[in-house]
């Protein structure tokens, strides 16, 4: 698939504490200098994966299953990464 | 879940003169204890902790906001306080600027939805724009709570 289509990915969150502050800035530090679009679904909510905000507005819990959806140039190596980190029990304590 | 059921109004500094990221924590958790929401004995043990997880990243998260927060089995359910820095506080942000609205919460270690659940409350609140510049301005304690009211009411 080009990396110029909507790829969509789902994944199960494993980190401990869910999708707490840590977490979020984990996934924006990931985001750093991707210049495509990354939307990650939870539920009925959607938050950009680049604000901070949006991603503590989604309150992910632990084990429940996201939605990540990229659009943009190496949206397959940002959704590797961003689900690689997602489904790791290790991010440090919150 | 509503703020005005977690935010302790007598624990809220509107008002906050603190030199740095630590005596502002400080002065929110001894806030708390003043309040009777923590124990004199477990105060050092949660500035100790919050201290840590900043440590491992600022939680000033952007828009001028900081969440300092720990988890600690001395609370039975989750509690904050609120401290407004009017003259602007160096946090180690993750956008670099000085944060004025602090969000200091407490959690039982084993009730992480209600954590999550807390931090959403106060991020949906802390993303309108009027909330933030209205929460700026206040001075005493009571127009603080009156605006975490409204916006609880969905009135801000």
């Amino acid at each position: 698939m080009s990396d110029s289509q909507p790829i969509q990915r789902t994944v199960r969150l494993k980190i401990v504490q869910g999708l707490h502050i840590r977490a979020c800035s984990g996934v924006v530090a990931i985001m750093d200098g991707f210049e495509g679009r990354v939307q990650i679904h939870y539920g009925n909510k959607s938050a950009d994966a680049s604000s901070m905000f949006d991603l503590m507005l989604l309150a992910a819990l632990p084990n429940s299953e996201l939605s990540l959806e990229a659009e943009g140039e190496g949206s397959e190596l940002i959704l590797d990464q961003i689900e690689d980190f997602l489904s790791h029990p290790s991010v440090p304590q919150d | 879940m509503k703020i005005t059921e977690f935010v302790v109004p007598e624990a809220i500094l509107p008002e906050l003169v603190a030199d740095s990221k630590e005596s502002a924590i400080r002065l929110m958790v001894a806030s708390l204890k003043q309040a009777g929401k923590i124990r004199e004995a477990d105060e050092e043990a949660i500035v100790a902790a919050i201290l840590k997880r900043e440590e491992l990243g600022s939680t000033g998260i952007g828009r001028g906001v900081a969440v300092p927060h720990t988890k600690h089995p001395s609370v039975e359910s989750i509690i904050a306080t609120v401290a407004l820095c009017h003259a602007g506080l160096d946090f180690d942000s993750l956008d670099g600027e000085d944060v004025f609205i602090l969000f200091l919460l407490v959690s039982p270690p084993d009730r992480p939805g209600d954590h999550l659940r807390g931090l959403e409350t106060i991020t949906r609140y802390l993303k309108k724009d009027d909330f933030c510049s209205f929460l700026r301005q206040a001075t005493t304690r009571e127009q603080v709570m009156d605006l975490l009211q409204e916006a609880d009411d969905n009135l801000v």
